[in-house]
């Protein structure tokens, strides 16, 4: 008989597909169950809404790859996570800012710079873009197509409250700064 | 069933909606966990000051039910700190009549599961439920109740109780009441043919002091417990004969959550409680 700890984390990994030793047959029944995916299946999908309202430029970047859904499942496997929507929403900013991918990097590394200065008038930021900010920010807010391979360069995007409208970027080394 | 009230949950601080709504119920659920804010300087967390201010017209008008989500009472190494700081302000605050939450856990090792489970009924499951059944009434000085979650999994080997006698045994042992929601029995019903009526047989009838009512949805042969649609025809019959056989009960819930607000519409969400108005309560 498991007891009360051994249950719960034997249920934790199997929510969160980690991986488990255990010769408890009990415990591979359950990790097979149609129970258990039913339950994955709509935890992933209440984690998927609450992320991608309050995150909503990078769930569109995400999209646009096809990754949305792994990233979460990833985010779901590998982190602790937060039951409170928006400190989730930081923690899955945070994790997305590190991928390999420099697109679904900036843009994550710079929403969760938008979320961190809404509640301080002091912070500041400087994210590298490695695409034309201006445009995938119309893709983003509009939905206008864009072509990747066209509007690479380095870019800076600064987040100040010194800055008009409180953001802006510019070419690397440039002294001209644009705003949306 | 004159004496009843119906409420209905408010998870939305738009005031076309509280103002369409308070018209039409006696009582307000609200929960902590949808209304947190940021965290103070010393990491605790806050209700958003946009509570007081949109539950300001509900309050002079009608009481409060706290009902929670995340305070994880099954949990074995301890309840959510976050869930008891925002359960406070909330008390502080408001006019609450009792407070309620999931008899399940959602947090393991203080790492959130993202959904509840339901407590095993097991005897070390059930000592630790009861010490914080009693905590929580020590600190409040206010009823207490816990709700039958839709059970994720069917009974299985290692439960000493059944479903309905393991909540009889924590109300026997703690006082507490029972908030029974109908729509997650027929949930564990549909899905794991755990039979409606004999958890009705065997819950404590006269502990049942509120009622959950909601809709859902079948989905990929499971009854879900996402409270988004309108009540059925099934769901409204079932809860009218259970109601006519609970002598404590004193409110019924409708509940929607707050994602479904936009699909369902407030005109369907207004109609709807007229409508239980007019087949529970007949007053």
């Amino acid at each position: 008989m498991t007891d009360l700890v051994e249950h719960q984390r034997m249920m934790m990994a199997a929510i969160k597909d980690r991986p488990v030793a255990t010769n408890l047959e009990a415990i591979h029944q359950l990790r097979r169950s149609r129970e258990l995916a039913m339950l994955r299946e709509t935890m992933l999908w209440w984690r998927e809404l609450g992320i991608s309202r309050c995150c909503p430029f990078t769930t569109a970047v995400l999209n646009r790859r096809g990754d949305f859904q792994i990233a979460v499942a990833a985010f779901v496997r590998e982190t602790k996570g937060s039951s409170l929507l928006i400190e989730q929403a930081s923690l899955f900013l945070e994790f997305v800012s590190t991928d390999s991918d420099p697109l679904v990097a900036a843009v994550a590394n710079t929403e969760h710079a938008l979320i961190q200065a809404k509640g301080s008038d002091e912070y500041e930021a400087r994210i590298t873009w490695f695409h034309e900010p201006g445009a995938v920010f119309d893709f983003l807010l509009h939905g206008t197509p864009f072509d990747e391979g066209a509007i690479k360069g380095r870019f800076v995007f600064r987040i100040e409250c010194e800055v008009p409208g409180g953001m802006d970027w510019g070419e690397e080394g440039s002294e001209a700064f644009e705003t949306y | 069933m004159a004496n009843i009230l119906l409420g209905t949950n408010i998870e939305t601080d738009d005031e076309d909606f509280i103002g369409r709504v308070i018209g039409l119920v006696d009582i307000v659920e609200i929960s902590p966990d949808r209304w947190s804010g940021g965290r103070d300087r010393h990491s605790r967390l806050q209700l958003d000051p946009a509570v007081s201010r949109a539950l300001s017209p509900v309050g002079g008008r009608v009481p409060f039910l706290v009902h929670g989500v995340g305070l994880s009472i099954a949990s074995h190494d301890g309840w959510s700190r976050d869930y008891v700081d925002l359960l406070d302000q909330a008390i502080d605050t408001l006019p609450v009549r009792w407070h309620s939450e999931h008899l399940s856990y959602s947090t393991v090792d203080g790492e959130p599961l993202g959904t509840m489970i339901e407590a095993p009924c097991t005897q070390e499951a059930l000592d630790l439920v009861c010490a914080r059944v009693k905590a929580l009434q020590d600190r409040y000085g206010l009823p207490f109740l816990l709700e039958n979650v839709a059970r994720a999994f069917p009974d299985c080997d290692e439960d000493q109780y059944s479903w309905a006698g393991f909540i009889n045994a924590v109300v026997k042992n703690t006082d507490c009441g029972i908030l029974l929601d109908v729509y997650n029995l027929q949930c564990d019903e549909h899905n794991f043919a755990l039979p409606v009526h004999r958890f009705l047989d065997e819950i404590d009838h006269d502990s049942v002091v509120e009622v959950h009512i909601a809709g859902g949805t079948l989905y990929k042969g499971f009854q879900l417990d996402i409270h988004s649609r309108r009540v059925s025809e099934d769901t409204l019959r079932l809860t009218k004969s259970i109601v006519e056989s609970l002598p404590g009960v004193q409110a019924i819930i409708f509940e929607v959550v707050q994602e479904a607000l936009d699909e369902l519409g407030y005109d369907t969400i207004c109609d709807e409680l007229v409508r239980l108005r007019r087949e529970l309560i007949c007053d």
